[in-house]
């Protein structure tokens, strides 16, 4: 087995972690995502959802923006730079871990 | 942190799942408006279809075509405004659209004209048909709220040609215009 020259990444590869940052990385160019979209899209919770955001948020990888739209409040996050940093180096890793198994 | 090959291809599975969707719903979002303004315009041509005498058809289908397809070229332009990059990249999604439009209303056209149908009622049912065919095609290619769109339409439009022939412009404007405004719907949730 050869070894990995990209890094693990402990708190992002938490399965609703990973997820969040997969759907955040997959809008980034559309902007930052509804909480409610974001919900549906990996399938958590409420309250599983926020805690998982506010880990990654103050790991610095993502930010959320909340406002009101009328007197409907709204959540919004976005995926930071170095949090798209992560996630790819993270991503990297996992190939890696795969590419070396079929070799 | 020792992952192991399995865990990592289940965790990259996992990531591909949700990038899809996270793709597809980008992709609802953005066809929303348009199956909207499609549902109104068509509804309201065939409202008209069912009150006026046929001649005067083209006099009313002719701009409201055309009203379809700029505004589905604005919609299409207003969608890319925000992204990055070169301005007549942004404009080609917008003409791929207009491409569209005009493929299936020629193709719808060309059909009625080569066939030349005795009866008016298969010829109003004909463009809901098309609709729901090319919707489910859609579908079937991943974009699953496609196929149910196109499913509906259909078999509302084929139960209006069993139990309603005498009103099928009346029940295409509700089958194909509810259908499409319905979608719209339906494809802003997330």
């Amino acid at each position: 087995m050869t070894e990995n020259s990209a890094q693990p990444n402990d708190l992002i590869h938490q399965a609703l972690r990973l997820k969040i940052m997969a759907a955040l990385s997959a809008a980034r160019e559309d902007g930052p995502l509804e909480f409610n979209r974001l919900k549906a899209l990996t399938g958590a919770t409420d309250g599983n959802l926020s805690t998982h955001l506010s880990t990654l948020e103050n790991a610095g990888y993502l930010g959320i923006d909340k406002d009101f739209v009328g007197k409907k409040p709204r959540t919004r996050v976005a995926i930071s730079k170095a949090g798209l940093a992560a996630f790819r180096e993270h991503m990297r890793y996992l190939r890696e871990i795969i590419e070396a198994s079929e070799t | 942190m020792a992952i192991s090959e399995r865990n990592a291809a289940e965790a990259l599975r996992d990531v591909r799942d949700v990038q899809r969707r996270t793709l597809l719903a980008k992709g609802y979002g953005l066809a929303s408006p348009h199956l909207a303004l499609s549902g109104v315009i068509w509804a309201a041509g065939y409202v008209a279809t069912g009150l006026t005498p046929p001649e005067t058809w083209p006099y009313f289908w002719l701009p409201l075509a055309l009203a379809g397809a700029l505004g589905s070229f604005a919609l299409s332009v207003r969608a890319t405004r925000a992204v990055p990059g070169d301005p007549a990249a942004r404009v080609a999604p917008a003409s791929r659209m207009l491409w569209m439009i005009g493929a299936s209303g020629t193709f719808i056209v060309s059909t009625l004209l080569l066939f030349q149908p005795k009866d008016i009622v298969p010829a109003l049912a004909f463009p809901a048909i098309f609709l729901a065919y090319i919707y489910v095609l859609v579908g079937a290619m991943g974009a699953s709220r496609y196929l149910w769109i196109g499913t509906g339409i259909f078999a509302v439009t084929a139960l209006g040609l069993i139990l309603m022939p005498q009103a099928i412009a009346f029940w295409v404007a509700a089958a194909g215009g509810g259908g499409l405004l319905a979608g719209a719907l339906w494809m802003r949730k997330p």
